[in-house]
């Protein structure tokens, strides 16, 4: 079976042989970087592959944490700032 | 500085708190097959340098369109080898299009297969028999790889199991492959009730279980069945010797 393209997160929380600093390096990378893959379903949307009603809602709450997150922490550093 | 420490703690410590929820999203986009299609770099050698940009940049399923539409092109002007390579990159790009592994499997199998057996430049027939059985290998191939891609789809199965029925004369394979696509939940209504059953009468030594099965359809009233039925049990009777109807 043709298996999904695997992601720095699941490097980090499934692959055992990396050293420490690569394994340091992937945490990193997993907790800092948002995983955007859960947002691309516009290729199985063409496809032709139904996106079931609850995914689509949790996608979508999902977008709207993050936007409001990454926002805030940009505001957070970016306040008082002169541009 | 002290400002961009917490940050970074804050980016972190939410990096944790989602890391669960992505997890759980991933694994419903796994059981969905979501995000099947691999680029690699075979395929940038096929499709070429602007298809390969134009399906890296969300273009894929576009690129995976035309390239089927040259493969149709091809097939009208009979080119079996491009049809070939058109539909593998097709495929490749969209491994979630059943309509793409169907397609290539006929073509393989059915159409490339008699063209080979007939084909007028090669005076031996051994030679045109054995390119007739690799075109069979090739739909056969199709196939399987987009069961693979697809094992939720019954499109498939039902297509391997007619190959298998009709060109490799394997009755035993067919059966089961009907019976595998009959038992998905989007089957046909016809395949699952009919083409079962209509594969075991050819099958040596199965001539009771086919009889059963039919007996089993034609209770329910299905159409097909009673001339099914009657050739189950013209085959039926034939050996019944060998039997007892219990």
């Amino acid at each position: 079976m043709a298996t999904s393209r695997r992601r720095p997160r699941e490097y980090w929380l499934q692959d055992h042989s990396g050293g420490w600093l690569v394994k340091a390096f992937l945490a990193l990378v997993a907790l800092a970087f948002p995983d955007l893959q859960l947002f691309n379903l516009v290729d199985d949307i063409v496809a032709g592959t139904a996106i079931p009603m609850s995914l689509f809602a949790q996608t979508a709450v999902l977008g709207c944490v993050y936007t409001s997150i990454y926002l805030f922490f940009a505001w957070v550093a970016f306040h008082g700032k002169e541009l | 500085m002290i400002r961009w420490a917490i940050i970074f703690s804050l980016l972190l410590v939410f990096g944790a708190l989602r890391l669960p929820i992505e997890a759980a999203l991933t694994e419903q986009h796994r059981s969905a097959y979501f995000h099947q299609a691999r680029l690699g770099l075979d395929l940038r050698e096929q499709i070429g340098q602007l298809g390969f940009l134009a399906a890296l940049s969300g273009f894929r399923s576009l690129v995976a369109d035309v390239v089927f539409i040259q493969a149709h092109v091809a097939w009208e002007r009979t080119e079996w080898g491009r049809v070939l390579l058109l539909f593998r990159e097709a495929t490749t790009l969209q491994p979630r299009s059943v309509l793409f592994w169907d397609m290539a499997a006929w073509h393989m199998a059915w159409n490339a297969s008699v063209a080979a057996l007939h084909d007028p430049f090669q005076p031996n027939d051994a030679l045109r028999r054995k390119a007739q059985r690799e075109y069979f290998a090739l739909g056969k191939d199709f196939l399987e790889r987009g069961i693979k891609n697809n094992p939720d789809r019954p499109q498939l199965y039902e297509s391997l199991a007619r190959l298998y029925k009709e060109k490799l004369n394997n009755h035993a394979a067919a059966a089961k492959l009907f019976a595998r696509a009959a038992a998905l939940p989007r089957s046909r209504r016809s395949v699952t009730n009919a083409s079962p059953p209509t594969s075991f009468p050819s099958r040596p030594g199965h001539e009771r279980e086919a009889y059963e099965a039919l007996h089993r359809l034609y209770d329910r009233g299905e159409q097909r069945a009673p001339a099914d039925l009657a050739q189950a049990r013209l085959k039926y009777s034939r050996t019944k010797a060998r039997y007892s109807l219990g």
